[in-house]
């Protein structure tokens, strides 16, 4: 069994690669949209289990190598199916339809 | 009068018997002292008891006023802040052990506005760790231990502002000042009874208070009635040179407001759906009382857009970055709710160009909002689908089949317009629940006149807790 922490680099290339392939297709159901609510009261989810996607599994990897001495193999899993939850909102986002003009809602000023 | 029934008048009311000298700031000080010690505890609701500041304060006050030099409504009226605000020389623990010896040295911006109107500083407020940033998951989520709604103790007081919701509702503090990033005002305003206002994004300078999300962060008073968070937001609102995001209005309040003419109120549609009966009950009940100033328009619906989602995506990447030192520390595992234990570290994974898609939607949010909102003086729906949460349980599990409905929280966050949570009756297991009002941005006067409005029309904001029957 792998040692907590200790991803190959090619190990998680391979997963990366993985991701490209099979990208999340998942978006969050109009039913759970409104439950989604940080920080107020936490993010009540589904309470359907989540396996995560191969996406998921790549920045998992990521987590694993920077952080795993932090983590235990339980939290990790969690910490993927965070991330996968994350990723389904995102794709949700990717489907809204935006133009080269939309700029973000952030203001840069130049002077000091 | 009674120590405890005036610990429970109204910042107005006690305005009055300060300025004409029937109370001294340093006798109403020490009232509201003794209840911290004797009822915080029990509440999980305070971290620090500021006596010598406070006693300071109120003999200050005190001399001033038997001067004849009166500053304002707020002069020798006892506070509490969230311990997320700078003290300077007091610790601020932003709720979680890893900060708990924290020692800034200056001032928050509010907390000098507040020391400049002649407030007095009682206490520094238990809040949900890191504002509820990592996605705690149970009540349990603070190195005090669960805030409890004063309600009924086995309930949680709500987060993230969950001390200054406790603190409000029992008498222990006049007001309070919260914070809020997506509901952590509306949300224990809600299930503590009081009367909660989010200001509009950019009103009230955050200079001074612990950083979650810097595009949706707010601070906002938490009050006994709307009217009082009126007075407070009056104190506290205005440019900060200190915070770039702060702009250049201030919000003037001094006589209690009314609607000068026939309002118009939209329910939002879809604000019953899965809701508990009673919190449906007493929102249709509201809505009757609410007529009598207002024409109210129904099946008002949000514009279809992803809320949930743009306000998600920006906490999780903007509060990672936030907390970024804490997390690649691993001190996150000091955190008390073992959710907030990992959370960060699925923040630190948002893909910059997702951020950046969430940040373009939410001009459209913006405006979209405010269309809508421009027909409107407020749009209603209840603060929450169901009363408090019962400790010990997660949330999620609390009450199953119950909650959903339109995202108007987030939706009023990702959008930066105001709202205000007041008290509009009770639910199960003696539990309070709120009617909320959302407005257009810098709308706050029109929210608290209608607000003001119904609560001369009722008495749910003068109902006190059975503490300490």
């Amino acid at each position: 069994m792998r040692k907590k922490g200790r991803a190959t680099r090619r190990q998680f290339l391979k997963t990366v690669a993985a991701t490209a392939i099979f990208p999340s297709t998942f978006s969050l159901s109009k039913e759970t949209e409104g439950k989604t609510e940080a920080v107020g009261v936490a993010t009540p989810s589904s309470q359907q289990p989540l396996t995560p996607s191969a996406a998921a599994e790549a920045l998992g990897e990521l987590v694993r190598i920077r952080y795993g001495r932090f983590l235990t193999e339980e939290q990790l899993a969690e910490v993927k199916r965070q991330i996968e939850r994350s990723l389904r909102s995102a794709e949700r986002l990717r489907s809204f339809p935006l133009t080269n003009a939309d700029e973000p809602d952030l203001i840069f000023r130049a002077m000091p | 009068m009674r120590d405890q029934d005036l610990a429970f008048l109204s910042i107005r009311e006690l305005a009055q018997l300060i300025r004409s000298r029937r109370v001294s700031p340093v006798e109403l000080t020490q009232l509201y002292l003794e209840r911290l010690e004797r009822l915080g505890p029990k509440l999980g609701a305070v971290v620090t008891i500021t006596h010598e500041l406070a006693l300071a304060q109120a003999r200050r006050a005190e001399r001033e006023i038997m001067r004849g030099q009166y500053r304002g409504l707020l002069h020798g009226i006892p506070y509490g802040v969230k311990d997320l605000l700078a003290t300077k020389g007091i610790p601020t623990t932003w709720g979680a052990a890893p900060y708990r010896n924290q020692v800034f040295d200056y001032d928050a911006t509010v907390v000098r506005r507040l020391e400049r109107a002649g407030a007095v500083l009682v206490a520094k407020l238990a809040m949900v760790e890191l504002a509820g940033g990592m996605g705690y998951n149970t009540a349990d989520a603070s190195f005090t231990g669960p805030g409890r709604t004063p309600w009924n103790l086995e309930y949680w007081s709500g987060g993230s502002s969950s001390g200054s919701g406790a603190a409000v509702a029992a008498g222990l503090v006049a007001f309070a000042i919260g914070s809020e990033t997506s509901g952590s005002i509306l949300t224990p305003a809600a299930f503590c009874g009081i009367s909660g206002l989010r200001p509009t994004y950019g009103l009230v300078s955050r200079y001074g208070a612990m950083a979650l999300c810097w595009t949706l962060d707010k601070l906002g008073p938490m009050c006994r009635t709307a009217d009082d968070c009126g007075i407070v937001l009056a104190a506290i609102s205005g440019k900060d040179p200190k915070d770039p995001s702060s702009v250049a209005r201030k919000f003037t309040y001094s006589v209690p407001l009314l609607p000068t003419r026939r309002m118009r109120v939209g329910i939002v549609k879809g604000a019953l759906e899965r809701v508990q009966p009673e919190v449906q009950k007493n929102f249709e009940a509201a809505v009757e009382v609410l007529k009598k100033y207002a024409t109210i328009e129904p099946e008002v619906a949000l514009p279809d857009l992803p809320y949930g989602q743009v306000v998600g995506i920006i906490v999780n990447a903007e509060g990672a970055s936030a907390f970024r030192d804490l997390i690649e520390s691993g001190r996150l595992a000091e955190l008390q709710n073992p959710r907030d234990r990992i959370g960060g570290y699925a923040g630190m994974t948002v893909l910059a160009v997702d951020y950046l898609h969430a940040q373009r939607i939410r001009v459209r949010i913006r405006q979209a909002l405010d269309d809508m909102l421009s027909r409107y003086d407020a749009l209603i729906a209840p603060t929450r689908a169901t009363v408090a949460y019962p400790i010990g349980v997660e949330f999620e599990r609390a009450y199953p089949g119950v909650g959903g409905g339109p995202a108007l929280i987030p939706a009023g966050n990702a959008a930066g317009v105001p709202a205000l949570s007041i008290p509009n009756g009770f639910g199960q297991a003696g539990l309070p629940t709120g009617l909320q009002l959302v407005g257009r941005a810098f709308s706050e006067a029109t929210l608290i006149a209608l607000a003001n409005a119904y609560q001369r029309e009722t008495d749910w904001h003068r109902r006190r807790p059975p503490l300490e029957a």
